[in-house]
Parts: C-alpha cells; structure tokens; sequence
C-alpha cells in the first residue's frame, strides 16, 4: 500500500487561508453586534418596566381596598351580622338569611319600575360610589 | 516566519493589541496539520473548508480561556476533530433523515466526485476501503498510518486508553486487508 496523500487542495489555498479564516472571524463577531444591541435595550428597559409594573399594582391594590371599604354589599353584610348577633332568639344564622333573602326578594318582585324610580330619586345615593363600584 | 513557541503565542493572544497577531501566527503555524485531519474525516475539500473555518472559529473564541494542562496542539486538533465529526453527523441527519442511512455512502460519494483527488486507482481503492470503517476505527487508522503519529498522542487528542487505540488499529487494518483482497479476487 502507498502512503502518499492522495488528496490535493486547490493552488496556493493555504497561502490564502489565515486571511480567510481572520474575515470569518470578523464577520462571525459583527452578526453578534445586533443581538448585543437588542439585549441592551431591554437592560436599559428594564427599570421602567418594573417601576411601570409597580404603579399598575399600586393602582390594583388601591382599587380593592377602596371597593371593600365603600362597597354597598359589604355594608349590608355588616348590618346583617349585627342583627344576628343582636338576636339570641334566632336558632341559627342560616335562617335569619334565608329569611332576609326571601323577605328581599319578595319586595323586589312586587315592585313596578314607577316604584323603583321613586326609590332611586328619594334616596340618598351617591352615584359616584356606585359607578366607581361596578 | 517568525517561530514563537505556543506559550508566546498564548501570551500576545491575551494582550488585546497583538491578540489578531497571535492568532495569524498559530494559523500559520497549524493550519495546514488542522485542515489535513479535517480532510482525511470530511473527504472533500469544500466540506472541509466550511469545516475548518468553523473549527478556527472555535478556537479563536476558546484560545482566551485555554490553559496549559495539555497542549495548544492537542486542543486544537480535538477541536478540529470534533467539528468534522459534527459535520458528518449533520450530513448524515440532512440526507437520511432520522433514518439510519450510512455515512460510508456519503463519503464514497464524495471521495469519487471529489476534483481534489489525485491518487491512482490503489489508492482510490485503499480510500475507499478507509471510509468504510467505522468513525473511531478510520480515524485512528488515518491519525497512526498517514500522521503517523503516537498512540499516547492520539490517546490525548480522542480521549481514549492506548490499548483500546491500538485493538482500533488491529481491527482496522484487518478490515482494510479484507477489503483489498475482496476487491482482487
């Protein structure tokens, strides 16, 4: 068997090739330059995102501490609660709320639109509360 | 050509102003032993062109982190090494798919279509013979028979005891002879 390297390469391709692989190098490192761009942007972002992410849970916060503090069914909850405890005669509070429910929806059902409207006009209800409530 | 040792080299590589210099003089020094390991894996010379610009790549990114535990060369070379090996792997995968299609049949092709070679009809066939080894096999064979180098040497570079280097080298040659012979009758 012979030994000689069959295999030739193009002529003078190593003479050529440090500078090639130099240019390669150069080019590998530029296609990088855009994605470095990229990252620091986001790095630069970055604080006013989680400023901007703490306002809005600020915001969110303060929303539902205010509709459970204003809210008109935390009120009747509270009322009810002090009429349960106020009455020792009741045999249990699932009965004075089914009792109210009932009472509640009673009411509710004999009353016509003229009635309601005169409900709403005679009260004293802040709209304001209510919208901000929905 | 200035000859600086590897140390020297490694030494202006680490400096940012002689960094691009250093790196021109390690190509000059290696190149050619870097491109023939290439070769002998790849077959074709295109294939290893894309393959050795890549495996520069590599080692341009990496020589910065490199310490002296073994040597710039054998470091290279596994880098080198292991780039072609990939590139089969991924020729492999693109042809055949995720079937098991084999690779001999892609460096067969590219061996007898290859403008780059430029052996007689024994050598064609004792090629021929080499790329139908398996991948440990043909490397070892090609590294001991044409590089002649060491079994310690090769050990390094593949990472692999010397006596199952050397059980390598028996079967491949053995396969080789078998081959030729097969081919005569």
């Amino acid at each position: 068997m012979k030994k000689d390297n069959p295999y030739k390469v193009p002529e003078n391709y190593f003479d050529n090739l440090g500078a090639q692989i130099q240019e390669k190098i150069k080019q590998e490192e530029n296609q990088f330059e855009p994605i470095e761009e990229k990252k620091s942007l986001i790095v630069q972002l970055k604080p006013y995102m989680w400023m901007a992410a703490s306002v809005f849970v600020l915001v969110f916060a303060a929303r539902i501490i205010l509709s459970v503090s204003i809210s008109p069914e935390y009120k009747i909850a509270s009322f009810g609660n002090e009429e349960i405890q106020a009455n020792a005669n009741i045999d249990s509070v699932e009965a004075v709320t089914n009792d109210m429910d009932a009472q509640f929806f009673d009411d509710l059902f004999d009353a016509t639109s003229d009635d309601i409207i005169d409900y709403l006009s005679d009260s004293d209800i802040d709209t304001d509360i209510l919208l901000a409530n929905l | 050509m200035i000859n600086k040792s590897d140390d020297d080299i490694l030494e202006m590589f680490r400096d940012e102003t002689t960094k691009e210099e250093a790196f021109g003089l390690l190509l000059k020094k290696y190149q050619e032993r870097l491109y023939w390991q290439i070769r002998k894996v790849v077959i074709s010379h295109d294939d290893t062109d894309d393959v050795l610009q890549n495996a520069c790549v590599k080692i341009w990114k990496g020589l910065g982190n490199f310490h002296s535990k073994s040597q710039l060369f054998t470091w290279m070379y596994r880098i080198a090494t292991n780039e072609a090996l990939s590139f089969l792997k991924e020729k492999q995968r693109k042809h055949f798919g995720v079937g098991n299609g084999e690779i001999e049949e892609l460096l067969l092709a590219s061996l007898e279509s290859d403008p780059y070679f430029d052996g007689d009809a024994a050598q064609l066939e004792l090629q021929k013979a080499i790329v139908q080894l398996p991948e440990k096999q043909r490397l070892v064979f090609n590294m001991k028979y044409f590089d002649e180098m060491k079994y310690e040497e090769i050990s390094r570079i593949l990472q692999t005891s010397v006596g199952a280097l050397k059980a390598s080298y028996h079967h491949a040659v053995k396969k080789i002879e078998n081959f030729l012979v097969s081919k005569e009758v």
